[in-house]
């Protein structure tokens, strides 16, 4: 940059170094409050948690603390301790869960807001309807779906059908089948509309001419969706994607609040139990480190799992190339009114 | 780039490990004495002078019975009104011992002077050295407290086995039974004592009519605890070894127990005619023995407003009349016992309250006026009144013996018919590691019941023995 | 189609588009019905006397002339104070609107600095934050606890006011610090000209007046995207403000942890409170999101979701 200022006046020189300063001194000034914060509530609790996982930890009492290298993560390794089983265990459920959730979660609000976006009589209202959910909390969730699929004749649908279903009973991998359709029930009516909205603004803003183009090419409905429609929204699918398949890593509220006696004390995700132990009595305190390390092997694995997330759908940026590509042709022959010899399919 | 990079890593590094280090703090003493005593005493006469002494009470009472301990202490405040100030803190159950050790530890200024927990907390706040003894302050201040006028089933766990007195136990509560008098005047002279009796009048009653005798909800928290660690009393079994372990399976004479205690509550289900169901909770239950078709309502105690409220409204009688005339109450004393002749056969499992002196007291003027409040609190018939009231009934023999308290009719009619006899009144003890073993218990009877028959039993009890076994070797520290 | 006989006869397309409509419209009814149910069944529910739930658990709405209002009684106030329900929702509102707002400001001046501003060590500054993106916030669940409790009695945190402050502090800041709509908002800078940013420089606008004129109003959008994200995010939070709360005065709870008392293996008591406790719960948020709803559905422009 500065070789372009030479032969300038030293004065204005100078004057663009303190320009340059204060310039430096301004962005300090603004970054300052988000880093302060962001260091404060993310970096130093995140060393911390580190260093603890190194270190038998008690947070009650100090002569107790001693660094412990790897122990905690032998131990947290070693599934002959029944808690440590029970760890590896919880990532079962969570998985087969996530597996057919995430995808639902995807494919459900895209088809509703593919509707919505046909413009039919009223569509605010059912706009307004699918997002609703929302912004009910999760315990409100619990009390309904939790009455609704109560076990015995006081639920709704067991008196609506006059069976005597135990709903939400039974054990991971055993019997639990059922509860895991209500929670997955439960999940898609609570959380459809967040990824609806984006969509449907996405769709909304796909040009009608390119669809237009492709019905020229003799594409019928499904080829526009697979054609125009997806590789448009790629943006929107990215970040709904990445947002969906974390938040059901850290899946906790569902099976929280949608249980029975018989599976309360049993974990079905590892946010379950990291958050049981975390604040439980004293009589877990003297394992912080133990909880530490689990949560830091836990996170490992939602990293990779989300780096996964990305490489994957990173590799099909080609076709999104090809993609824009397609969408200049498709423009270009709008405009121009004019099939293209040779080149459509 | 790199460089920077590294920089900024080493300057939040060195940020955090002063913080690391720090979150340390408030470590123990070491053996010995961690308490202290400063001030001096002042006393008129024998009278120690209280001055306006302020104290904090953390309690763990946040139900439906918060309002009555409230009551309770503002009845104590407007008694010692000038002399001693209670304010009362109410710490969620999840959260109590972490609290308390928490804001004792750090010397926070509102760390509580009075603890009121569950009995089972005091293993841990004498680990952690944040409670004190009050035989000691007792020498030291010549305050005159029987600490064996108590229920000593309960009260026994209250030097949390050393050779000081760490806290003392102020009450019980445990699965209660209200009959219907209608129903069972018709198929019995007495109320049902024995197992026995109670299954012949159940079946008369239930081959008679095809209802379903007692209503209880066996999906329920307390239901499991209570009834399944009260099977295992009234056969004649402990719940953990010393050693704070388990031997349910490995023992013969345990597994033996415990097996029996798992028949005696699934025979009420498996047996023809049916004598109750299993699934449901209190309230899905409720509705059976308010219609007059259940014979007996097995709850728990603080809901005794709303059963018999709930009582009158649907049979259009006032709640006066439900409650002296339509009503009564008995107990699961015997219910369980597969051998009605044993002395343990009448026991009741418990959970219990305690008070507990917090090692913030330093001063000897504090320390007396917060023995002044537990004794208020365990001789004065009417708080004992009020507060077994509120479903917990009074293990105090001093208030126990007085007749303010026996001739109220509540008492009279339902709290001492619950718990007919205070010392069979039985609780965990001092285990730290109790939500582990409630865990345990309860899965053992909510997958017993599920089963038609004891087949199951054995391998049930196996790994719930070594579950529990497992885990407290984790949380103990030792691994 | 009989019923467009005798008017005007419609274009294929224009057929075409009809039959959608109907399409859409049937399944978005059906849709709707789905979403709807559960509300509808709470808040009939809600209205039941104890004995028709008992009997009629089977019905959405209570029995002819069994309507109650019993349920609700004591919401607002109770025993001559104000009931707990009506401050979880407070608490629950304020924070929720405090963490948006902070949130909002923070990512548009952040994102401002990075993108229109010189500075050293932005690259590595961005780095980090790519980096910190992967970091789950699981791992800092407990050391945050352990942080919170240590200032609490190294500042000495003592009383109702403080207290609450000071739980509010630790629940509101944590959920400020999304770095994903920070880089939402950096890469919608990103897309404005620099032509703009230049002109409006050359015309002698100082930063402020940039970022005031031409900045904030271009991101709508975007601070649309970054407020639903936030807000129901916020709004939902669970794990953190339940080891935040749990052990605190009651009357320092969010609506989500409160109701948590209701539901599942907890769930003991009476079924008509637990529904009533819903609906009551939903009101504020419901009014909200009525009066708002159109305006940020429709303000969503997919300009906010450039990946």
């Amino acid at each position: 940059m500065e070789k372009d200022f030479i032969g300038i006046d030293e004065d204005i020189l100078a004057e663009r170094k303190r320009a340059k300063r204060r310039e430096q001194g301004v962005a300090l000034v603004i970054l300052s409050p988000f880093v302060i914060i962001f260091v404060l509530f993310c970096v130093v609790p995140f060393i911390m948690g580190f260093a603890y996982s190194f270190m038998r930890y008690d947070p009650y009492n100090s002569d107790y603390t001693a660094f412990i290298g790897f122990k905690n993560y032998s131990n947290l390794f070693n599934t002959d301790i029944n808690v440590s089983k029970q760890f590896w265990e919880s990532f079962g459920p969570m998985l087969v869960f996530d597996l057919v959730a995430v995808p639902l979660l995807m494919i459900i609000p895209f088809i509703l807001a593919y509707f919505i976006n046909m413009r039919p009589p009223c569509y605010k209202f059912f706009r307004a309807c699918i997002y609703l959910p929302c912004v009910v909390s999760i315990s409100i969730l619990g009390i309904m779906f939790g009455e609704m699929f109560a076990g015995d004749e006081t639920g709704l649908i067991n008196s609506w059908f006059g069976t005597n279903i135990d709903w939400l009973g039974g054990k991971p991998f055993e019997n639990d089948i059922l509860r895991w359709i209500i929670i997955l029930i439960a999940t898609i009516w609570w959380q459809t509309g967040a990824n609806f909205v984006i969509f449907s603004g996405a769709l909304r803003d796909i040009p009608k001419s390119l669809y237009e183009a492709c019905e020229m090419d003799g594409g019928g409905r499904w080829q526009s969706v697979i054609r125009v429609t997806i590789p448009n929204m790629r943006p929107a699918i990215n970040i709904t994607l990445f947002n969906t398949l974390i938040g059901f890593l850290s899946l906790y509220g569902q099976p929280y609040v949608l249980n029975t006696l018989e599976n309360q004390d049993i974990f079905v995700s590892p946010m379950m139990f990291i958050q049981s132990y975390l604040s439980n009595g004293l009589a877990y305190a003297k394992q912080t480190g133990y909880l530490c390390a689990s949560a830091i092997i836990f996170g490992l694995i939602i990293m990779v799992i989300s780096f996964v997330e990305r490489r994957v759908m990173e590799e099909r940026h080609p076709t999104a190339k090809h993609v824009a590509a397609y969408k200049r042709y498709c423009d270009f022959r709008t405009q121009r009114l004019e099939p293209a010899k040779g080149e459509s399919k | 780039m790199n460089k920077k990079f590294a920089g900024i890593l080493c300057a939040a590094l060195a940020l955090t490990i002063p913080l690391t280090a720090a979150a340390c703090n408030g470590g123990g003493n070491g053996g010995g004495e961690w308490w202290s005593t400063t001030g001096e005493l002042e006393k008129n006469g024998d009278e120690i002078v209280f001055n306006d002494v302020g104290l904090r009470l953390a309690s763990i009472v946040a139900g439906a019975d918060k309002e009555a301990f409230n009551q309770i202490v503002a009845q104590f405040n407007a008694e010692y009104s000038g002399k001693i100030r209670v304010s009362v803190t109410t710490v969620g159950y999840e959260s109590f011992e972490d609290y308390v050790a928490r804001s004792v530890k750090q010397g926070d200024k509102s760390a509580p002077d009075i603890v009121m927990g569950h009995q089972s907390s005091v293993k841990s706040f004498l680990d952690y050295k944040v409670i004190q003894p009050i035989d000691v302050v007792m020498e030291q201040t010549g305050f005159d407290y029987d600490l064996n006028a108590f229920s000593m089933g309960i009260n026994q766990y209250a030097n949390a086995g050393t050779e000081h007195h760490f806290g003392v136990t102020v009450d019980a509560a445990s699965m209660v039974v209200f009959y219907n008098k209608e129903l069972l005047g018709q198929y019995s002279q007495a109320v049902p004592s024995t197992r026995e009796e109670l299954f012949t009048v159940c079946e008369a009653y239930a081959n008679a009519t095809g209802n379903v005798p007692i209503a209880w909800g066996t999906g329920s928290d307390f239901f499991t605890e209570f009834i399944m660690n009260t099977a295992v009393l009234q056969n004649g079994g402990t719940l953990y070894k010393d050693d704070m372990s388990v031997d349910w399976y490995d023992n013969t004479a345990q597994r033996d127990v415990y097996k029996k205690a798992l028949e005696s509550v699934r025979s009420f289900v498996t047996n023809t005619p049916k004598l109750a169901e299993v699934g449901g909770d209190d309230s899905s239950r409720l509705g059976d023995f308010r219609a007059n078709k259940a014979m007996f309502y097995v709850t728990v105690p603080w809901l005794f407003d709303s059963v018999c409220q709930g009582y009158a409204a649907e049979n259009g009688c006032t709640e006066e009349v439900a409650r002296t005339e339509k009503l009564g109450a008995t107990s699961i004393a015997g219910w369980f016992a597969m051998d009605s002749s044993k002395d343990y056969a009448k026991k009741i499992y418990c959970d219990a309250h305690m008070f507990n002196l917090s090692n913030k007291v330093t001063d000897i003027t504090q320390k007396a006026a917060c023995l002044e409040f537990m004794k208020w609190f365990t001789t004065n018939a009417d708080a004992g009144t009020q507060w077994a009231r509120a479903g917990h009934v009074s293990i105090s023999n001093v208030i126990n013996t007085k007749d303010a308290y026996k001739n109220d009719a509540v008492v009279a009619g339902y709290i001492n018919k619950w718990y007919p006899d205070i010392n069979d009144l039985n609780t965990v003890g001092i285990n730290p590691y109790y939500q582990e073993l409630a865990k345990n218990l309860r899965a053992i009877i909510s997958e017993g019941l599920l089963k038609k028959d004891n087949s199951g039993d054995e391998e049930l009890l196996r790994t719930k023995q070594n579950e529990y076994n497992s885990n407290i070797a984790l949380w103990g520290g030792d691994l | 189609m009989n019923f467009v006989k005798g008017k005007r006869k419609l274009t294929k397309s224009e057929k075409h588009s009809r039959r959608e409509k109907i399409v859409s419209f049937i399944v978005l009814a059906i849709a709707s019905v789905f979403f709807l149910l559960p509300l509808i069944y709470m808040f009939g529910n809600s209205f039941k006397t104890d004995l028709d739930l008992q009997l009629h658990p089977g019905s959405l709405f209570p029995s002819p002339g069994e309507w109650t209002l019993k349920h609700y009684e004591g919401f607002l106030w109770r025993d001559g104070k104000i009931d707990n329900m009506p401050i979880w929702m407070l608490n629950s509102l304020w924070s929720s609107l405090a963490t948006v707002g902070i949130t909002l400001l923070l990512d548009l001046i952040t994102a401002y600095a990075v993108i229109f501003l010189k500075f050293k060590g932005k690259k590595v500054f961005m780095n980090i934050l790519y980096a910190w993106m992967a970091v789950p916030g699981v791992i800092t669940l407990a050391p945050q606890l352990t942080l919170f409790n240590m200032f609490s009695s190294v500042i000495g945190v003592d009383g109702f006011a403080g207290n609450y402050i000071y739980i509010y502090l630790w629940l509101i800041l944590p959920g400020c610090t999304g770095i994903y709509n920070m880089l939402l908002m950096r890469n919608f800078f990103l897309s404005i000209p620099n032509d703009i940013i230049d002109s409006a420089k050359s015309d002698g606008a100082g930063h402020f007046t940039i970022f005031r004129k031409i900045a904030c109003p271009l991101a709508k959008s975007t601070m649309m995207l970054i407020v639903l994200f936030t807000f129901t995010g916020a709004w939902n939070n669970l794990v953190w403000p339940q080891l935040l709360m749990s052990g605190k005065d009651s009357y320092f709870q969010t609506v989500t942890v409160a109701l948590t008392g209701f539901t599942g293996g907890n769930g003991y008591g009476a079924k008509g409170a637990a529904m009533a406790t819903g609906v009551f719960a939903l009101i504020p948020i419901f009014i909200i999101f009525f009066i708002t709803q159109n305006k940020m559905i429709d303000g969503l422009a997919s300009t906010g979701v450039k990946g």
